[in-house]
């Protein structure tokens, strides 16, 4: 998993602060690169959409107040006849194991199961300004999308830190 | 009580929501980062709308690409349009790009969960 962030040999790459200037600007890059490439509508609308999904999940949960722990890194990978979406981004160890769950039981799930779960999130999301996010459904979204399983890791930085990478094909 | 017009932006559709003739419509991106914020004041308006609405109520949506924060804002939305289903014949009208499976995928989900009549439309490239 840690290859999957070099970021010379990507197509696209931000690796810096996330926030809220710097999400928007690379939500509009990413949208520029992959009107001009020769992908079909269904890859760039489905890589789009991943994007943004992806980035604002990185925007919303960055250690913003610190300098050194609010930097992040956004890469997309060009294969052929797919697209390799990759972020990466310090959380702390006591968040770790929700995420792990989260993504374990999705990639568990088949794409019928993945749709009925997607259903069922959306049936019960509450409207409220304590919960601004998507209410779980992002990552939901995100597998039902790509049709593959989210690939992620934790490498250790210090006693609070990791670096948590998260990784989609499309 | 004025209509609810929005001219799009970047991130956020436009929207055009007619308190008389009962004509709505939401077009284009819903990507805001906070969607909560964004559709507070249009589901606060149809708040006051579904007091005294149109004998019909159509809603369409054309939307090229929305978040997932957006779309539990639409499902919202759409539950107070399903309240007011015994004064006002509600209908949602679901746009898409017939090359456009997911967001097709999208409309059956909310068809799904919804008990008003939530008609999917397919429109050419």
């Amino acid at each position: 998993m840690a290859s999957s962030l070099l970021a010379d040999k990507a197509m696209y790459n931000y690796i810096g602060i996330f926030d809220q200037a710097s999400a928007d600007k690379v939500i509009l890059e990413v949208n520029d690169l992959l009107n001009h490439h020769d992908y079909s509508l269904k890859i760039r609308k489905k890589a789009f959409c991943i994007t943004i999904e992806v980035v604002q999940n990185l925007f919303n949960y960055l250690c913003c107040n610190d300098v050194v722990y609010n930097k992040g890194i956004f890469l997309i990978h060009n294969n052929i006849n797919e697209v390799a979406i990759t972020s990466g981004n310090y959380i702390r160890k006591t968040e770790v194991n929700s995420i792990k769950s989260r993504i374990d039981l999705i990639n568990c799930l088949t794409s019928e199961e993945l749709r009925h779960f997607y259903r069922r999130l959306l049936e019960i999301s509450s409207f409220s300004i304590q919960d601004a996010g998507g209410a779980g459904l992002g990552f939901v979204d995100i597998a039902k999308k790509s049709g593959n399983k989210i690939e992620y890791d934790f490498l250790d930085i210090d006693n609070e830190y990791v670096f948590y990478i998260f990784k989609i094909i499309i | 009580m004025d209509n609810y017009t929005l001219q799009p932006g970047s991130k956020t559709p436009f929207m055009q929501f007619n308190m008389t003739s009962g004509v709505f419509e939401i077009s284009g991106r819903s990507i805001p980062e906070n969607s909560i914020a964004f559709y507070k004041p249009l589901l606060d308006w149809v708040d006051e709308y579904v007091k005294s609405p149109n004998i019909k109520t159509v809603l369409s949506i054309k939307l090229e690409y929305f978040n997932t924060s957006s779309s539990k804002c639409l499902v919202e939305l759409f539950r107070k349009l399903e309240s007011v289903n015994e004064k006002s014949e509600v209908t949602v009208q679901w746009y898409y790009d017939e090359e456009d499976e997911d967001m097709l995928e999208s409309g059956q989900d909310f068809q799904f969960i919804l008990a008003i009549p939530f008609e999917l439309i397919p429109m050419e490239e």
